[in-house]
């Protein structure tokens, strides 16, 4: 019940954020330097054509109407419409969120797969054989271009060695997609029961995760490896060797008090990715919310860039408030 | 025995093991090259059952040539495949890689079977084919073709492509654009008119030369009415949304089935149609890499490959199981001085540049050899076509230009600093860029600064086609589409105040504005083309614009994959295509 209050709280909170920066993205993005009536004329750029377009794209409104006309929409839950495909935009973000989502939710789960255990066990035996690996590792490839990795890993495992499906997109064209439910395919596939569309998922998320995999495990190892340390040299630690326990119990003791610091660390590249995984999408064709926001901005598409902004912003504001409720599960000592 | 080592080597293996292998790999569509193009659909597969899988960096995200879709080259080829006109090219003859080349003065029937013109020029009559029948089912009559000019002249679209086209094919009036056109200007008033179920008349206002040429681009390309007016509503009688943004209502041998925007365009082949394609189902896909275009070719998962780098072409020449063909046709890259800005309003600047670029470095080195000089301001091969070649890399020349035009080694350039910059935008880089540098570097050894200045294709286009202040760029994409020179004076070079449509550089000159009009209706050719020399020699004279290079077009396809068309707007028509 304090939960569901305390969620009810943060919500309210975050309201009036989200209000803040639609406003503030909807004037900053009529300050750029260029107009996107113009991207629609090409062949046809006479003044009849271009008042036409400007009418089209209620831009000969004034600031304020147009900004109350999307303000009342959004209220409606309608985000208005796509400039380059006249799709709603509610729709396009239910098509390109849980590509990414799927994404990093996959990448994030292997790497603390990896990570957690790894950084435990080369904190408590520092500088060992496996504790200077796992140091080099998490030094370089937290510093390394996911891009330029996505394009090796392709290269070799793919093109040379043919193990993994051609980065073409998400799923084989052979097979029939399931219906969709949650836009994420792995998902929709259990729920379907469709084996075949499961694997091909799987298979063609196996690169790109593995690319993020790559890069996402090194800061994770070596903020366990850090947090570890720290708490493995407190007292409580030193009475729990001296009674007796044995060090895998020890270690576990040990983890719940290091969790928090990871857990920032995990919330906030968890918030950021959803954007930051753009040029993995990019990579292996994979048409992610990365994608649509990089395409929208260039295309100066106002009411997509709008709906991307508002949902990575939701989304950011709903990972921390996880975070926050997930301290006060991991420490008993915080009260929400 | 140290207890911790167990969880670390199992961590060890199992992250090797998550990392190298997967659940079993989907049935061998995923990873079969051996047998290109033919991939198992959902249903159980006929006899010939093909699947061609075609790779782009973008997918169609509009369709609507009169709407919201603005120049986008997916768009442009989905069009010319789902939507069909009534004429269209003969191909007489193939080039030495093998690509069907178009004689840009006679033409087949596609939705026409045949058709007169009077002796005056003025009074034209199809006879449509007869037994077309789109996939919907409806057959196609004259309603259609007199469906389609009345949408075209009730300019009801954004972008009202289809009455421009109308109008430079001399049908269509200026009435409904001009400022005061009321509802009754928009109607058709007898330009187009039913004869009978099968035979149209069109009634020109003016005698034209490249009329047949205008009917064969996609703007005036015949829909199923019948099935476009289904999706129509109260607010939008000619059905702009629907066909923008939701599906097409053609007459053409494939027809749309799956358009996820942003992914990919399935077309099927329509089962209706009187001359079925060897291919019943293509899958055109957005890949926006061009590395991973470029692989999905070699391995055999994909057919055909648009826009890859002039380099990855040249990687590709000689693999097996693969073909790159094109020509080198009218695809033309050049350099926009803007007559406003000086210092380029010196016509003795813009020579002093003309000399400064290293033409033969960009050849070889941009386009791997796969360019050639271009001597005009209009592509080779169009009708009047005249080549001056004026102008060639010599850098003392240029040098003694800049010195005449008042700046000696430069001296004195520096209050213009800020239009010494080239604009190209960003998405174009890896063509374009190469090309800015190398101008940059021989540019600085005569005295002239350049910077560079990449944007984003929007703002280009805002600041070329609607502020025109941009005062250098490069330019490698557009093409006059009908392959006529005064096509081409009426696109860029006819001052904006005379009807000049894209002119980019503010140029202007009354003598090549009334060439223009002298040559619109001129059906002697040999009168004509003497009018469009002279206009040629003109603009190469105070180079309206710099002509670079004129680029080859090329694609990547399978082997089996056959009979490649080439066309002036060097779209792919996917229809003309053979299969092994």
């Amino acid at each position: 019940m304090k939960i569901v209050l305390y969620i009810l709280r943060r919500i309210g909170l975050a309201i009036p954020q989200l209000l803040g920066i639609t406003v503030a993205v909807f004037f900053l993005m009529r300050l750029l330097p260029a107009d996107p009536v113009a991207r629609l004329l090409g062949l046809l750029s006479t003044q009849d054509a271009y008042s036409m377009a400007e009418q089209k794209l209620g831009l000969d409104k004034p600031v304020l109407d147009q900004l109350w006309i999307y303000l009342s929409g959004l209220v409606r839950g309608d985000l208005g419409k796509s400039w380059v495909t006249g799709q709603p935009v509610t729709y396009e973000l239910r098509q390109f969120f849980p590509v990414t989502l799927e994404l990093i939710l996959l990448a994030f789960a292997v790497s603390l797969i990896i990570a957690i255990p790894l950084g435990m066990a080369t904190a408590l035996r520092p500088r060992s054989v496996a504790d200077r690996v796992a140091l080099v590792w998490g030094l370089f490839a937290g510093s390394q271009p996911e891009f330029w990795w996505g394009l090796m890993f392709a290269f070799v495992l793919y093109y040379k060695a043919g193990w993994f499906p051609a980065p073409l997109g998400r799923i084989s064209s052979a097979i029939t997609p399931p219906p969709t439910v949650t836009g994420m395919l792995t998902l929709d596939s259990l729920l379907a029961g469709n084996w075949a569309a499961l694997g091909s998922a799987l298979h063609h998320l196996i690169l790109p995760v593995f690319t993020l995999v790559f890069i996402l495990s090194g800061p994770f190892i070596k903020m366990t490896r850090q947090s570890m340390l720290r708490v493995l040299s407190s007292d409580f630690v030193l009475y729990a060797r001296a009674s007796g326990l044995k060090s895998f119990r020890v270690a576990t003791y040990a983890l719940r008090n290091a969790l928090a610091p990871i857990v920032t660390l995990v919330g906030i590249l968890f918030g950021w990715m959803i954007g930051g995984a753009v040029l993995v999408e990019t990579v292996f064709s994979l048409g992610g919310l990365g994608q649509y926001a990089v395409r929208s901005t260039l295309m100066f598409d106002y009411p997509a860039i709008q709906g991307v902004v508002l949902i990575i912003t939701a989304w950011s504001l709903a990972v921390y408030i996880g975070l926050d409720i997930l301290y006060a599960w991991i420490d008993p000592r915080i009260r929400l | 025995m140290k207890r911790t080592a167990w969880p670390l080597s199992l961590v060890m293996i199992l992250s090797l093991m998550l990392g190298a292998c997967g659940p079993t790999p989907a049935p061998a569509a995923t990873t079969a090259p051996a047998e290109e193009g033919v991939v198992a659909p959902t249903t159980a597969p006929a006899e010939e059952d093909k699947t061609w899988v075609i790779l782009a960096e973008e997918i169609p995200p509009c369709l609507d040539w009169d709407g919201f879709c603005g120049p986008s080259f997916s768009a442009q080829t989905a069009w010319n495949n789902v939507y069909l006109t009534l004429v269209d090219y003969k191909f007489p003859s193939q080039n030495d890689e093998g690509v069907w080349i178009p004689d840009f003065g006679s033409f087949e029937g596609v939705l026409a079977e045949s058709w007169e013109v009077t002796e005056d020029g003025m009074t034209w009559t199809f006879h449509l084919r007869k037994g077309v029948i789109s996939a919907a089912g409806n057959e196609m009559t004259a309603d259609d073709v007199l469906w389609t000019f009345a949408r075209a002249k009730s300019v009801s679209g954004t972008s009202p492509i289809g009455w421009f086209l109308g109008n430079v094919a001399s049908i269509l009036p200026l009435d409904p654009m001009l400022p005061d056109a009321t509802a009754a200007d928009k109607e058709l008033k007898g330009e187009v008119v039913k004869i009978d179920d099968y035979t149209v008349q069109i009634n020109l206002f003016e005698t034209n030369p490249i009329f047949l040429n205008v009917l064969a681009i996609f703007a005036l390309a015949i829909p199923d009415s019948k099935e476009c007016l289904k999706h129509a509503t109260e607010a939008d009688p000619w059905a702009h949304e629907w066909m923008g943004s939701e599906g097409a209502c053609g007459f053409a041998p494939y027809h749309l089935v799956k358009w996820e925007k942003d992914k990919e365009f399935v077309v099927e082949a329509n089962p209706n149609w009187y001359d079925p394609p060897p291919v019943n189902r293509i899958i055109y896909r957005k890949v926006p890499e061009s590395t991973n275009r470029f692989a999905a070719i070699l391995t055999g998962d994909a057919d055909i490959v648009e826009h890859l780098t002039p380099k990855e072409f040249n990687l590709l020449e000689g693999k097996p199981g693969v073909k790159v063909q094109g020509h080198l046709g009218n695809q033309n890259t050049f350099l926009i001085l803007n007559w406003n800005t000086p210092p380029w309003d010196d016509v003795k600047m813009r020579k002093a540049i003309a000399y400064a670029i290293p033409y033969d470095e960009i050849i070889e080195t941009v386009y791997f050899g796969d360019a050639t000089r271009w001597h005009s301001l209009i592509p080779p091969g169009y009708f009047g076509y005249a080549a001056f070649e004026m102008y060639d890399f010599d850098l003392e020349k240029a040098k003694e230009l800049l010195a005449e035009a008042g700046y000696p080694d430069g001296q004195g350039l520096d209050q213009y600093r800020e239009n010494l910059q080239i604009s190209y935008p960003i998405e174009k880089g890896s063509a374009l860029e190469p090309i800015a540098l190398l101008m940059r570097t021989r540019l600085a050894e005569i005295g002239v600064p350049i910077e560079l200045n990449p944007i984003p294709m929007t703002q280009f286009v805002d600041r070329s086609f609607v502020k025109k202040d941009m005062p250098m760029a490069l330019d490698d994409w557009e093409t006059p589409i009908a392959p006529d020179t005064n096509y081409g004076l009426l696109l860029f070079y006819v001052s904006t105040e005379a009807g000049g449509l894209n002119n980019i550089t503010n140029y202007s000159n009354p003598r090549v504005d009334e060439l223009f009009l002298l040559a619109r209706p001129e059906l002697d050719e040999a009168k004509r083309n003497e009018y469009l020399r002279e206009a040629q020699e003109i603009l190469m004279d105070e180079l309206a614009r710099v002509p670079i290079v004129i680029r080859k077009t090329q694609r990547a396809m399978a082997e089996n994959v056959t009979d490649y068309h080439w066309y002036q707007d060097d779209f792919l028509r996917w229809w003309r295509f053979g299969a092994k």
